[in-house]
């Protein structure tokens, strides 16, 4: 095996031991963006082709248009069971930073910390995705998700480093880094009390540049936004219009990426140079993370 | 592309480690750009002398702690390879951090001040690596310039260090004399230790070894979950796990333990490529049989052909308790190994090897937080392992304290 083998057969295991654990309580975030799709991906394969739990879209409604309708598209091809969730009264009370409202890290905050939580417990606004017709429907179930699985990765930002491959998260979802029981080898911690949430974390290990060699490698089809079109930039990391900037680069296939990454311009660049809120956040996303957020 | 060892960083708290981490990664080249500055202006702007370990310690607390709180990812271009370095807290209390790190390693550095030597606590590191089998180390003598670069006071202290790996079963070490803070023997060799000779650190952890092939060793796939069968093979239940050591081919006869029912081999799944053959170590594959044949998840795979694995109830176990509450005898828990999960009582606990305090020894009734032992488990139905000394991946267990791991370590012997 190669080491993009053993990385993707780690991710595998793991989403099977969250499936073997969680069942009908668990759900997988999806955010369009490379990370959550590679494991997608990923999932496919664990489960021959079919992943057997919804995927979650928590939608700002400030996401780049593109990514709504790659979203759209991939959904049918893939036959997903797709839920997307919303902070409707912060929309509607223009609660947000675009609004000139708040600061970013209070739009992030309501539009997805709070819209996660809310699209989890059930209590929150949900829509899904009719198969067939294509048309989006007002889900009207109150099934709530204990257990999620996120695709961070732990080069992305220092909390993250931090993370277990399980983490357990008290009530009210607050996360505690110093307070993390131990986790062994593939030995996981899969139960959980009632009332508490485990968040599940099978890209931990990945690195920016793996992630790209396998898109490249297994040939996945990203959003168009990744990728330099004609104008010399593109996204290396997707996030809401307002707060994410393209960078320059002239790359237009995943594999020239990966030469970017690794020995060109971008090798010593951080990846979420483009994000504005994690400056607001002292230079971490500790504090939204503490709280729940991704 | 490039390969990737797994590296534990050990210590005790104030021998520097963090700042270890961070020069190496400032001076190997592999810090992103402007991580330095940032670390530098939040210093300046909170009027606080820079550390390099705040280019690692991300977590607010910590910054204002001055210590490391958890087990930090950091990834690090060596000259052979890649690494990824867990940087395990040293303070005392948050032992279950290190031991999460060591359990996920293939190596280990382990970091002493020349000026304060080997304490109780920094012996205590040293001793613990070996436990969640790490088998190969380099010893990190560091804040030598405190130490005058004094070549007697390394001496002994690399002696010291050496000696209490080899004797706890890390049976590949050596020592580096260096001082983080002002870059000696880092990456670059040293100017002001002429006497030292040997590797810089860099050097010496690129000297570890990758880690071996495993065909020598027996097949085991421990059975995660069954899944309805795809189309093409008319609906033949599936059979996934990942291959925990050894290898299984298409043809191969098999037994599950502990229902010792047996099967062929028809098919090995893999989504979407087809027609694999055999699958190895590590990979996570999905078996279809010649017969109908359900077994339960916690059950293991093995080969007709090969060494069985062990089956039994009660065992001899040595661990590593980390809480948060006392582990009794004749307390009640989980025992968790490979995919099973059986209740268990914890009938007598033999000694204890490791103790948070002076009073160990024999004749304990309990095992406390942060102490090591040698317990014998009593289990209320058969599991299925191989043992520590044969094949280490298949004795591993961990203890399920109400609803956290509260421990784990290695099953050495079975009694019945």
């Amino acid at each position: 095996m190669t080491f993009l083998d053993r990385l993707e057969n780690r991710s595998i295991h793991i989403l099977r031991e969250a499936y073997a654990a969680f069942r009908g309580d668990l759900a997988m975030l999806w955010s369009m963006g490379k990370d959550s799709t590679a494991l997608v991906w990923m999932a496919r394969k664990a489960f021959l082709g079919r992943i057997p739990f919804p995927l979650i879209h928590i939608d700002t409604s400030f996401k780049i248009p593109d990514m709504i309708a790659y979203r759209d598209r991939m959904a049918r091809e893939w036959g997903l069971d797709l839920i997307v969730g919303q902070n409707e009264s912060a929309l509607a009370g223009r609660r947000t930073f675009p609004d000139g409202a708040v600061s970013r890290l209070a739009c992030c905050r309501l539009l997805k910390t709070e819209a996660l939580r809310d699209t989890l417990n059930g209590s929150g606004p949900r829509k899904k995705l009719d198969p067939r017709s294509g048309a989006w429907k007002r889900w009207r179930s109150r099934r709530a998700f204990h257990a999620v699985i996120a695709a961070i990765r732990a080069d992305e930002e220092g909390s993250r480093s931090k993370e277990r491959y399980f983490s357990p998260r008290g009530g009210g979802r607050y996360w505690d880094p110093a307070k993390q029981p131990p986790e062994f080898w593939n030995l996981y911690n899969v139960d959980f009390k009632p009332g508490t949430q485990v968040r599940v974390h099978p890209l931990l290990e990945w690195r920016e540049a793996e992630v790209w060699e396998y898109v490249a490698r297994e040939r996945i089809p990203l959003v168009g936004l990744y990728y330099d079109r004609g104008d010399g930039t593109r996204y290396r990391s997707l996030g809401c219009g307002p707060c994410t900037l393209p960078i320059e680069s002239g790359s237009r296939t995943p594999a020239e990426i990966v030469s970017e990454l690794k020995t060109g311009r971008l090798k010593d660049v951080a990846e979420r140079s483009g994000r504005a809120q994690d400056d607001e956040d002292r230079g971490t996303l500790e504090g939204l993370r503490r709280e729940g957020y991704m | 592309m490039r390969e990737r060892l797994s590296v534990v960083v050990a210590g005790d708290v104030d021998c520097g480690k963090s700042t270890v981490v961070g020069r190496l990664l400032l001076d190997s080249g592999t810090l992103p750009r402007g991580r330095l500055e940032r670390a530098r202006d939040l210093c300046a702007k909170e009027a606080r002398r820079f550390e390099y370990a705040y280019l690692i310690d991300a977590l607010r607390q910590e910054q204002a702690d001055n210590m490391t709180l958890d087990v930090a990812r950091v990834f690090l271009k060596g000259a052979r390879r890649d690494y990824l370095l867990l940087d395990a807290p040293g303070h005392f209390e948050l032992l279950r951090n290190m031991a999460t790190g060591a359990s996920h390693a293939e190596a280990a550095v382990w970091v002493v001040s020349a000026v304060e030597g080997l304490g109780e606590n920094s012996r205590r590191h040293g001793r613990l690596l070996s436990l969640f089998g790490i088998r190969q180390a380099v010893v990190l003598v560091n804040k030598m310039d405190a130490a005058g670069y004094d070549r007697g006071a390394f001496e002994r202290l690399a002696r010291g260090c050496l000696n209490l790996l080899k004797s706890s079963g890390v049976s590949k070490a050596r020592c580096v004399p260096m001082a983080a803070f002002e870059g000696e023997n880092v990456v670059q060799p040293g100017l002001r230790m002429p006497w030292y000779r040997g590797p810089t650190v860099l050097n010496a952890i690129d000297e570890f070894d990758p880690e071996p092939p495993d065909s020598i060793r027996a097949f085991r796939m421990p059975v995660q979950d069954i899944y309805p069968g795809v189309r093409r093979d008319a609906g033949r239940p599936v059979i996934v796990g990942t291959v925990e050591s050894g290898s299984v081919g298409v043809g191969d006869e098999i037994v599950f333990y502990p229902s010792r029912k047996f099967a062929e081999v028809r098919s090995i799944e893999t989504y979407p490529r087809i027609g694999l053959k055999r699958a190895e170590r590590g990979m996570a594959i999905g078996l279809t049989l010649d017969r109908l044949l359900k077994p339960r998840r916690g059950e293991t795979a093995a080969r007709a052909r090969e060494k069985a694995p062990e089956t039994g109830r009660k065992l001899l176990a040595s661990l590593l308790w980390l809480g948060p509450s006392v582990l009794k005898a004749g307390g009640r828990y989980f025992f968790r190994l490979g995919t099973s999960k059986i209740p268990a009582r914890l009938e007598r606990v033999v000694r204890v090897v490791e103790a948070a305090t002076l009073r160990g020894g024999a004749g304990r009734r309990d095992v406390r937080p942060n102490e090591a032992a040698e317990c014998v488990l009593r289990l209320e139905k058969p599991a299925v392992f191989d043992l520590a000394a044969e094949n280490p991946s298949a004795s591993r267990f961990v203890l399920v304290d109400g609803s956290l791991i509260g421990g784990g370590g290695f099953v050495r012997a079975v009694i019945c």
